[in-house]
């Protein structure tokens, strides 16, 4: 009877010592995973900052000061602002997603080439933009007979929120 | 050994004068301080501060890159950097000299008292003048010749037989009635017409 109690002990013994020894293994390999991880991230960790510190800007504001800094380097006849708008809708792109966002249209008059610059410039400053929508139209003046390219943008900018994760 | 040494010098100073002069005169390769077309992260205050904007002088240089620096005409057939030289020359095709006194000037200052539309003729002053004839008018020290061509019922058509100029005088002798189309006037009385429903046969 002794005999079998001691038996029975042994067994629920190992048995609690192969579930601890489980566990243990699990928590090593979760440690390690977390450690390879961690190497990963903390490089990056200051990118993330960085990445956060462009999203909590007011796109809207950025964008205008860029335009306002770079179109007064052109000549009228290379590139001129003729609108720009900030609708209120969310638009094909925004209407997809659930993420905080904003949008701006802007008009041009002039050529193609100052207006790759200066959405060269935009796309630089700005990398949470979208292009949504781009539109190209040849106009020509009635007076002057003076051929030009009528441009029509609509940007979207993702944004985060301050105290939103 | 002296007269050597001096002889020496003086042979190879001027040698090192004309280089020293060189090396002076020598033109530096002038750094191009031209301003960047761009902003980078460095160059405006107002942008966040972060270090994944990048500096002017890489989108400088990526702007090298782009498509319409290493092309003069864009897909739509235009310069792709518009310039004033570019422009088509405006000329005015439906511009002519203009001669000071014209024949149709001469005519306002005609003053009709009477149109006979039947007979084709017109009072001026006291007397007719009736289509075929010619009128001489005297205007700031120009005499046209206007012949009446034709006696309109809202104008009348003169011709300068001299300058070959025509001109017109327009009047107002005849009431103007407006010319409307007999659909117009049917129209209006299709608002007080009611349907009726059409009589059926009795058998």
């Amino acid at each position: 009877m002794l005999l079998v109690a001691v038996l029975m002990g042994v067994g629920e013994l190992e048995e609690t010592r192969d579930a601890k020894e489980q566990a243990y293994k699990q928590h090593e390999l979760r440690t390690n995973v977390m450690k390879k991880l961690e190497a990963v991230i903390t490089p990056n960790r200051k990118m993330f900052e960085d990445q956060k510190s462009i999203l909590k800007t007011e796109p809207g504001q950025i964008f205008t000061r860029i335009l306002d800094a770079t179109l007064p380097k052109y000549r009228d006849i290379e590139l001129v602002r003729t609108a720009l708008v900030f609708p209120g809708d969310r638009g094909r792109l925004g209407g997809q997603v659930k993420s905080d966002m904003a949008r701006v249209k802007s008009s041009f008059q002039g050529g193609t080439g100052p207006m790759q610059e200066v959405l060269l410039q935009v796309e630089s400053l700005m990398p949470q933009t979208m292009l949504e929508e781009m539109k190209i139209s040849r106009k020509s003046n009635l007076v002057s007979k003076r051929e030009f390219l009528e441009m029509e943008l609509t940007h979207v900018f993702w944004k985060a929120v301050e105290g939103k994760k | 050994m002296k007269l050597f040494l001096t002889a020496l010098m003086l042979v190879s100073t001027p040698t090192w004068l004309a280089r020293a002069q060189n090396a002076s005169s020598a033109v530096k390769p002038v750094e191009s301080k031209q301003p960047f077309l761009f902003i980078g992260k460095a160059t405006a205050n107002w942008l966040p501060k972060s270090e994944l904007l990048p500096s002017a002088e890489s989108i400088e240089e990526n702007a090298k890159r782009l498509s319409v620096r290493k092309r003069n005409v864009d897909p739509f057939g235009l310069s792709t950097f518009p310039r004033e030289e570019a422009e088509p020359v405006l000329i005015d095709e439906t511009s002519r000299a203009t001669a000071k006194i014209t024949l149709n000037q001469a005519l306002q200052t005609l003053r009709l008292n009477g149109l006979n539309p039947l007979q084709k003729r017109f009072l001026i002053g006291g007397r007719y003048v009736a289509e075929g004839d010619v009128v001489q008018l005297s205007y700031k020290d120009e005499v046209f010749w206007a012949k009446v061509v034709e006696v309109g019922a809202t104008q009348i058509h003169f011709y300068d037989l001299q300058r070959e100029e025509s001109g017109i005088l327009k009047h107002d002798f005849l009431p103007q009635l407006k010319i409307t189309s007999s659909k117009e006037q049917s129209s209006k009385f299709e608002a007080g017409m009611t349907p009726v429903e059409p009589m059926t046969p009795k058998k």
